[in-house]
């Protein structure tokens, strides 16, 4: 299958100055993969560990304090490929949305408030297609006919809305223009358990029904299980083990996988759930070696002093860690 | 028919309630006040002229009526609100015996000229120039203008009109001293006559327009720059919209809202007159008559003014109150 993204050693760190004093926050410390044609990738760990920021990288939106330092993100569309991290802003504004798109974290505040929903759409319509006003009218409620979505909504304000419907109501303006690559940063975040499975199913029916490629972005492990069919795991900045997402929860290959798989509950299990010890590293102060030794229940003396690379060690696998031989 | 019941008339309960405390508390502190009119009138008349007892009790029965002080504290309460449902403001001392309302009826045409042009000029200029500023705040264009109004900002109101004064009438005299219009001009809807009131009303229209420029332009733009910020400014970028749809159905339509409350309180405001710029510029306005009336301890004209601009505050924030929901949608729906 074609490669539609791929992504070689970006480094993007947040760079503060505050008081005289300069703090780099290494939030993605050289990453790199690659996401197929149709696929569902997913990116996991816990809060902190630079996802949010990979993604943001992933959609070009570098604004200070952030800042790309290394590495590249190549999209290959059908006609062009594109390096999204050194383009200029008019063609980043036309590739947008159009070809890769984006669902926020935390849905609450994306929409104006004192816009009504079908304004918003029209908006994004207007701006990207040569719609009338009028065909774009009907395109809304075509399409949120066709997502299942109340058309009331559509005349709603934001805040009329629910948590879950405005989330499902961002995913819609977010696939409109059908994309070819849709990237969601915690989709699911702030929204109970039973409408996170409709918002979830949603993404799922979009991807099904328009054959795109959705990157998704969650620390909730549930998420990933139902939803992506690969999975990376980052920490401290670095992905640390990449599998398809059968293998990852069969067989997790990295101490720090293992331990925020063992968290999840299983049907019937009624053992208690461990967490995993201690916090994660601060992003502008790492420890030597590898960045997880502190917390890691297996650590050898050379964890301590030199940093595992990420080594593949079946074809479609990739781990960093002194415990597995490549 | 629910939204009469459940929003305009408590509002209307609330505007009426307003004006009821603010006319008593008119009513109330000039009582409070040790100086007795009445007494201060009579001493400067019997120094001037001498008088018989009789004759003086007869002329302060006379002024207590005129004052509306007889009676009891009550009686005169409820004589004040009867006289002010009348429209009745008693006769003014300085310019005895012209009512009140009379002196009123001429100076306020005056002020509202002025203050309506000069607060929608400078709140409309402020808010389009404060939106630009707040949303291209890295430009240099943006960082001049900022730092312009900064320096402006806060200069004492009657050193900058005195400023202009002397820079327009005495070092390059393109503008009259002061008035509203030529000395011998006779008032009427003349071309002359609009052509000299325009000229005499420049200068103080400018001082007013200047400073207030500078306060609407950099509070819209510290709004607008946190509003820039808000999730759904960041979110519209991401989507490709472009910056002039932005900036005018995100930001500004947003940025507005507190600004429209400050524009209405500002206008509800223009009844009790621009006192300084009036002074300074000696514009027939009211508030060149307030000024007058409290020197001259003239309470007729006082109470009549405070009287409009409660009314006019009041009706400001009732009209407020009334289209707010039109502008934001989440007044509306609650």
């Amino acid at each position: 299958m074609r490669e539609i993204v791929t992504v070689e050693n970006l480094k993007a760190y947040y760079f503060i100055r505050f008081m005289g004093n300069q703090t780099t926050v290494r939030a993605v410390n050289g990453v790199d993969f690659k996401v197929c044609e149709g696929e569902i990738y997913g990116i996991a760990g816990e809060s902190g560990c630079g996802k949010s920021t990979l993604l943001k990288v992933l959609f070009g939106y570098t604004k200070p304090p952030l800042r790309l330092v290394d590495g590249s993100v190549i999209y290959d569309f059908d006609s062009q490929k594109l390096n999204i991290t050194a383009v200029n802003h008019q063609l980043l504004r036309r590739v947008r949305w159009k070809y890769i798109s984006y669902v926020p974290q935390g849905s609450m505040n994306v929409l104006n408030p004192v816009r009504k929903v079908r304004k918003i759409f029209m908006d994004v319509l207007a701006e990207h297609t040569d719609m009338s006003k009028e065909e774009a009218f009907y395109e809304v409620e075509k399409y949120f006919e066709a997502l299942g979505l109340p058309l009331r909504v559509l005349d709603s304000f934001p805040h009329q809305l629910s948590g879950g419907m405005r989330q499902r109501v961002t995913i819609a303006l977010a696939t409109i223009l059908k994309p070819k690559v849709i990237l969601a940063d915690e989709p699911t975040t702030a929204l109970d358990v039973v409408v996170q499975r409709g918002v979830i199913q949603l993404l799922k029916d979009i991807h099904d029904e328009q054959k795109c490629t959705l990157i998704i972005v969650t620390h909730d492990m549930g998420v990933h299980a139902h939803l992506s069919s690969r999975i990376c795991v980052m920490y401290a900045g670095k992905i640390v083990e990449e599998a398809p997402s059968n293998k990852m929860f069969k067989d997790p290959l990295h101490p720090y996988t293992k331990l925020l798989i063992n968290s999840l509950p299983s049907l019937g299990d009624r053992r208690r759930r461990e967490g995993i010890p201690g916090a994660p590293p601060s992003l502008s102060n790492l420890p030597p070696g590898c960045p997880f030794h502190p917390r890691c229940p297996s650590a050898r003396s050379v964890c301590m002093e030199r940093e595992p690379a990420l080594v593949t060690v079946e074809r479609d696998r990739r781990v960093a860690c002194w415990m597995v031989e490549g | 028919m629910k939204f009469i019941k459940s929003y305009l008339i408590p509002r209307i309960i609330q505007y009426l309630y307003m004006v009821v405390i603010g006319i008593t508390l008119i009513f109330l502190i000039p009582r409070l006040s040790p100086v007795d009119p009445v007494e201060q009138i009579l001493n400067t008349r019997l120094r001037i002229q001498s008088t018989t007892p009789e004759a003086i009790l007869k002329i302060r029965e006379v002024m207590e009526e005129l004052y509306g002080l007889k009676g009891s504290l009550w009686e005169q309460y409820i004589n004040m609100w009867k006289r002010l449902l009348k429209g009745d403001f008693g006769p003014s001392i300085v310019y005895y015996p012209a009512p009140v309302i009379v002196l009123i009826r001429n100076s306020l045409p005056w002020t509202i000229g002025l203050l309506t042009l000069t607060t929608l000029i400078s709140w409309f200029m402020g808010l389009v120039l404060g939106t630009f500023l707040g949303y291209s705040k890295k430009s240099s264009l943006s960082r001049i203008w900022t730092a312009v109004f900064m320096a402006i900002n806060p200069v004492p109101y009657y050193i900058f009109a005195l400023t202009l004064l002397l820079l327009f009438c005495y070092v390059i005299p393109i503008f009259p001293l002061g008035g509203g219009f030529s000395v011998g001009q006779r008032v009427a809807l003349t071309w002359s006559f609009i052509k000299d009131v325009i000229k005499h009303g420049t200068l103080p229209a400018l001082s007013l327009i200047i400073l207030g420029l500078s306060g609407w332009s950099l509070g819209t733009k510290i709004l607008v720059q946190n509003l820039s910020e808000e999730d759904y400014v960041v979110y519209a970028q991401m989507m490709g919209l472009s910056d002039q749809k932005i900036l005018y159905s995100y930001v500004l339509r947003n940025a507005m809202l507190p600004q429209i409350t400050g524009l209405g309180l500002s206008l509800g405001g223009i009844f009790g007159g621009a006192m300084m710029t009036e002074i300074l510029f000696t514009y027939p306005g009211i508030g060149t008559l307030a000024y007058n009336a409290v020197r001259a301890n003239d309470y007729n004209v006082m109470i009549a003014i405070s009287f409009f601009s409660i009314i006019a505050v009041a009706t400001a924030l009732l009209i407020l109150d009334l289209l707010y929901p039109l502008i934001d949608p989440r007044i509306r729906y609650r």
